[in-house]
């Protein structure tokens, strides 16, 4: 369900063509692939269907079709929860994390305190397998949660660095 | 549901100068027998400040210290620093021993400026030493010693006075993973062990997974702490 | 622009360049004293114009005079040389980052032998009128300290640049030992050995080969005295390891272990103390014997006699100020060190009172033992009452016991100041 709510995040700053849905999309995750558009509308299709998402106007002056779409009411609300509740922590969340921030980050939420609470949330994580290390008694099952704990490691570091980014701007910006 | 303890030792609202610099601006902070709480932040937050206030070494200008029901910020220097010698172990980030003494002097001081006698003193101290896996450098010369067995003789010396509370600035600091993973684990063992509360200051996160809670400093000020089962 | 030579000898600072100035103008007055003293050699005995003191005028006392006045000058090379080592630290890492902005050995050398060679040769220079200030100084009687009718006379220029020698000898070991330090820490690892020894042993052997004669016996008590001074080091860290691994007090602990560590300043200042002690215990024979005996030119003796004593006490204020030059110099190098102290409760008063212990244990022993073995010696040799000899070493310990307890109260303010736990902050 992430792109669904990433579209979601899109929407947010206003409706939208399909096309520039896509464009927004790029611009905004650079590190990752870019859409294709037959995924784009797939994904529409399957929130219009939840209401979540409705078209707003269709002109067919002839050329292809250009549905223009838009937050419901019901779609910004599942938005703004989703901005605000924290991922549990593990190895292939960190691709949520960053898309959850950067669309906070667009939509003027509180990523700050989304990040801080996340950060929490992975040390509560980090704390579980300290106390799993401590336990086990074999090399195989230490090393494996090495890795493990030093990719949290990572993401809270990530975490940490982003808030700041993000709290530095902010206070720059209120100047 | 079991009523909360009282605080052993609690900071309420600390404030800090050093001339224009201010390095806690209204931190607050408890700690319970026994507890092992971390505390983090970004650099220049204020970690060290709110350690050494808590430790008795530094007297905040505004704030409440309370130490076992009792203000530990109004005690005379003299018995601040009995305190700190008898009630408290303090393991700092550098120039913790005294580089002339040998590890095991280094060691006993504390019971030795406790008028305890020599043998007894030199007997808990090798004690100690073994315990911490550097019986073998006793007679060495503090100044000749790896950064991590200077490390776990400094751990060896806050912990022979049996104390209540151990504080740690950045104890892994100095060394590098593997070292500083072993000498925390040994720090952690021997706490357990004797009961002590331990606070450490940290800018790791792997350093702080290893506490109960953690306690966030952010520009001289704590933000509530982060929450724990 | 300032020319380089200027601008590296105040690479440590003015205070530090004067200091080298000021002590090596006292030590090259007096060389130049010396010199004249013995110029009088060439001149026919008992000339008219003559009106130094009688035990220089007279050929069979005035090597011991001569003796005194270069014995005089060792309590200020020793203020020199602590003068010498202030900012070791500051100078290593300096020394440290030229040579990695590619300065050779040879250029450290050449650079520490500027920055002290040419504020000893400047005070080399000063020497001239601490000479001529010197010979100003009258007795009740009229006479002087320093010879009138001659001067040292062109051997005043090998003096000076002697001065100017030494402080650069002094400037290239400095200079050279830089690698060897940044590899090693302070201090610490090369502790000193008993060559001295030897001297001691080539005296008596001095004086089985060239029989005994004036000379000789001159010879053989410079021996004794350069042999016990260079032992001094060796005898300091021996007796602070000593201690050390006996002592039960945490201030004594404390003390004997950094004397073990850092034991040269230490044994320079009992050296120097000891030298003080033999002339005190000397005089508490000498002095007596000549009242008692009733001769009508008492002053002829006692004169010198006064002088010994005031040079005795300036030695002591010397030997006072470059241990108090050298405490406060360590205690500054070592804030972190001793605010952790406190921090992990060392009290105040005990790391105070650990610093005293050094000054004592460096001066008073010695000072004990070098006035004995002067009264007794001197009995024993020239045949006079030893009754003095007790009191003259009580009060010599006295003296000493009063200037460590002056050094460390002069010293206060800064070790307060290096105990702050200010100095723990890393940021």
């Amino acid at each position: 369900m992430t792109l669904a709510t990433v579209l979601m995040g899109v929407l947010a700053s206003g409706p939208a063509h399909g096309y520039d849905i896509k464009r927004v999309h790029d611009e905004r995750f650079p590190a990752s692939k870019k859409l294709a558009f037959g995924q784009v509308y797939a994904t529409l299709g399957r929130l219009e269907r939840d209401g979540l998402v409705e078209s707003v106007e269709t002109s067919q002056d002839g050329g292809p079709e250009r549905t223009v779409y838009a937050l419901t009411a019901k779609g910004e609300w599942h938005l703004r929860d989703w901005l605000a509740s924290t991922e549990p922590a593990g190895p292939y969340v960190a691709d949520e994390l960053v898309r959850k921030t950067v669309t906070a980050v667009h939509t003027g939420a509180d990523a700050v305190d989304f990040l801080r609470r996340q950060r929490a949330v992975h040390l509560d994580a980090m704390r579980a397998l300290v106390r799993e290390r401590e336990r086990s008694t074999s090399v195989g099952e230490r090393i494996a949660v090495d890795h493990a704990l030093m990719h949290l490691d990572a993401d809270v570091r990530w975490l940490d660095e982003a808030r700041e980014r993000v709290a530095n701007h902010d206070t720059r910006s209120h100047r | 549901m079991s009523p909360t303890p009282e605080p052993l030792l609690s900071g309420l609202e600390l404030r800090k100068s050093f001339g224009s610099t201010t390095a806690l601006n209204g931190a607050s902070i408890e700690v319970r027998a026994g507890e092992i709480v971390a505390v983090t932040g970004p650099s220049g937050s204020g970690k060290s400040t709110l350690l050494h206030c808590l430790a008795g070494v530094l007297v905040p200008e505004v704030g409440t210290l309370t130490y076992r029901g009792s203000r530990l910020d109004h005690l005379p220097a003299d018995e601040r620093t009995r305190l700190r010698r008898v009630e408290f172990g303090l393991v700092l980030q550098f120039g913790l021993l005294v580089p002339e003494l040998t590890a095991l002097e280094n060691v006993a001081l504390p019971l030795l400026l406790e008028r305890r006698r020599r043998t007894d003193a030199r007997a808990a101290a090798m004690h100690w030493l073994d315990r911490l896996g550097v019986g073998d450098v006793a007679q060495s010369r503090a100044d000749q010693m790896s950064g991590g067995q200077a490390q776990r003789v400094a751990i060896a010396r806050a912990l022979v006075t049996g104390p209540q509370v151990v504080f740690a600035d950045e104890p892994t600091g100095a060394l590098d993973t593997l070292t500083g993973e072993r000498t925390l684990e040994v720090l952690l063992g021997a706490v357990r062990e004797t009961g002590a509360a331990l606070v450490v200051v940290t800018h790791d996160n792997r350093v702080a997974a290893h506490a109960e809670r953690e306690v966030v400093l952010r520009d001289g000020t704590t933000e509530h702490a982060g929450a724990s089962r | 622009m300032r020319p380089l030579a200027v601008t590296l000898a105040l690479a440590g600072g003015w205070g530090r360049a004067a200091l080298v100035a000021g002590a090596t103008a006292l030590v090259s007055g007096l060389l130049l004293v010396a010199i004249a003293m013995a110029r009088l050699w060439e001149q026919p005995a008992w000339t008219g114009d003559e009106w130094v003191l009688g035990a220089v005028r007279d050929p069979g006392t005035r090597p011991g005079a001569i003796l005194g006045v270069l014995v005089l000058t060792l309590p200020l090379v020793l203020l020199l040389d602590q003068a010498v080592r202030l900012g070791t630290t500051a100078r290593r890492r300096r020394f440290a980052a030229l040579s990695v902005a590619g300065a050779t050995r040879r250029d450290l050398r050449r650079w520490g032998a500027v920055e002290v060679g040419l504020p000893a040769l400047l005070g080399g220079v000063l020497g001239v009128p601490v000479w001529w200030l010197l010979g100003r100084i009258h007795t009740l009687e009229g006479t002087t300290l320093v010879p009138t009718s001659v001067g040292p006379g062109p051997w005043a220029v090998v003096a000076i640049l002697l001065t100017g020698a030494y402080g650069a000898l002094v400037g290239i070991r400095l200079g050279s030992r830089v690698d060897l330090d940044v590899a090693r820490r302070a201090g610490g690892d090369r502790p000193p050995r008993p060559w001295s020894a030897l001297l001691i042993v080539l005296a008596p052997a001095l004086l089985v080969v060239a029989g005994d004669s004036d000379p000789v016996s001159l010879a053989m008590v410079l021996l004794l005295v350069a042999g016990i001074a260079g032992l001094a080091p060796w005898t300091a860290y021996v007796v602070a390891r000593a201690i050390a691994s006996r002592t039960a007090r945490p201030a004594l602990l404390l003390a004997a272990r950094r004397l073990q560590a850092d034991p040269r300043p230490a044994g320079r200042a009992a050296a120097s103390v000891g030298a003080v002690g033999l002339t005190a215990g000397v005089l508490a024979v000498f002095v007596p014997d000549v009242l008692a005996t009733q001769t009508y030119d008492e002053g002829y003796y006692l004169g010198p006699a006064l002088v010994a004593a005031v040079g005795a006490a300036v030695a002591l204020v010397a030997i006072a100020v470059s241990l108090a030059v050298h405490l406060t110099e360590s205690v500054l190098e070592r804030r972190r060190e001793m605010a952790a102290l406190v921090a992990t409760g060392v009290p105040m008063s005990v790391v105070s009172e650990s610093q005293r212990l050094e000054c004592l244990v460096s001066t008073v022993p010695l000072s004990v033992v070098g006035s004995a073995l002067g009264g007794i010696g001197y009995a024993a040799w020239a045949g006079g009452d030893g009754l003095f000899v007790l009191p003259a070493v009580l009060v010599t310990g006295a003296a000493c016991a009063l200037a460590c307890w002056l050094v460390s109260l002069v010293l206060r303010p800064w070790l307060l100041e290096a105990l702050q736990p200010e100095h723990l902050r890393t940021t």
